[in-house]
């Protein structure tokens, strides 16, 4: 038996351990939690991730309340609590710093439906609990009081053009990100106008700092990942 | 007028510590207010001017016409310090919620006007309602 085949052998088998281990529920949620931490907008919601991580944190409890009432060893105990806990962690996190983008831009994403679907259904009973609330606050507070023309909220007056006076995220901003496959084809936003159609390629698991808006539907696909 | 106290508005609730909020500055805010309200009517009176002369008003470009657009900018100016100040308090005191939760010091109430408690209350119960749905608690401290 030479030695190459056995080497051969174990490389495998540490591809599959990585192929297992990145495909979890925990390390798919990683991966959901640092794209929306990373990203400028807010992103899809992952519901079925979601629900089954809830159903997996449910699981947990209930494992860490049996082996507390048959007295297993407090060491193994409290490693499937730490495990318990950085699960919540992830999902708080992840739905925390959601709430926070839909709480900065909420009348931007209530208009625009692409973002609008991008929601889980209780995150859109939220947002739009939200626009009423900040919308009836500026109308009380500034709005009703101004000359009739200009008491939009969402415009400056009655002859702007378009919704003028709605904040949104800046999609040109600068993002660390990483491909897993080889990608090409992608059309950089922020060259100088006549580079502007030199098209732009990205090596597997090698970092790139990029403008957001260059790599979004690569982003929204999967194929590219924020840091 | 034309935009200057206005400004002061702003600069009041830009030149105070983030996070912080200053007590709510009635005076200055209905004095904005009043402005706009003033500028309109001087805006009104300037179309009317050019409709007795028999000028069409959209197309004619005559000093009534710069004057008019003059006030149209004051008032537009207004309107944005004016919102400005209230929606950054907004965020502001949603910001606040997050850090404190949903109970109000005093020293802080003292310093929110009448509406902006109640956006507060509001708004705590729609994150409330949100965290009870999905079954989970995010002003823990992470």
């Amino acid at each position: 038996m030479a030695s190459g085949s056995v080497e051969g052998e174990q490389s495998s088998l540490a591809d599959d351990y990585d192929a297992l281990i990145s495909t979890t529920d925990v390390e798919l949620l990683k991966r959901a939690w640092r794209n929306e931490k990373a990203a400028p907008e807010i992103l899809r919601f992952e519901s079925d991730l979601i629900t089954r991580v809830r159903e997996q944190i449910e699981l947990m409890e209930e494992t860490v309340e049996e082996k507390l009432t048959v007295g297993t060893d407090p060491l193994s105990v409290s490693l499937y609590q730490m495990d318990l806990d950085r699960t919540l962690f992830l999902l708080r996190s992840y739905l925390r710093i959601r709430i926070l983008k839909i709480e900065k831009y909420m009348f931007h994403i209530r208009k625009t439906e692409e973002l609008w679907n991008r929601l889980s259904k209780d995150e859109k009973f939220f947002t739009e609990r939200c626009t009423d609330d900040l919308k009836k606050h500026l109308e009380e507070s500034v709005l009703s009081k101004l000359p009739e023309n200009y008491q939009s909220y969402e415009r400056q007056s009655v002859i702007s053009e378009e919704d003028d006076m709605v904040p949104e995220p800046r999609l040109d901003t600068f993002v660390l990100c990483r491909s897993k496959e080889y990608l090409t084809g992608i059309q950089l936003e922020d060259g100088p106008v006549d580079d502007r159609s030199k098209l732009f390629e990205m090596e597997p698991d090698v970092l790139y700092f990029i403008c957001y808006k260059s790599i979004k539907p690569l982003v929204e696909s999967g194929k590219i990942d924020l840091l | 007028m034309y935009g200057r106290k206005a400004s002061q508005l702003v600069k009041e609730f830009a030149s105070g510590e983030k996070g912080q909020l200053t007590p709510f500055n009635n005076d200055l805010f209905d004095q904005v207010v009043a402005e706009c309200s003033q500028h309109h009517g001087e805006l009104q009176s300037l179309i009317r001017k050019m409709q007795e002369k028999g000028l069409d008003v959209q197309t004619a470009r005559n000093a009534d016409h710069y004057g008019a657009l003059i006030h149209l900018f004051s008032i537009v100016r207004n309107k944005r310090c004016l919102t400005a100040y209230v929606y950054n308090r907004a965020e502001t005191i949603r910001n606040l919620l997050w850090k404190i939760g949903p109970v109000i010091p005093k020293e802080i109430e003292e310093n929110l006007n009448h509406w902006e408690e109640e956006y507060f209350k509001k708004h705590s119960a729609a994150l409330k309602s949100y965290m009870s749905k999905v079954l989970v608690d995010l002003t823990v401290t992470l």
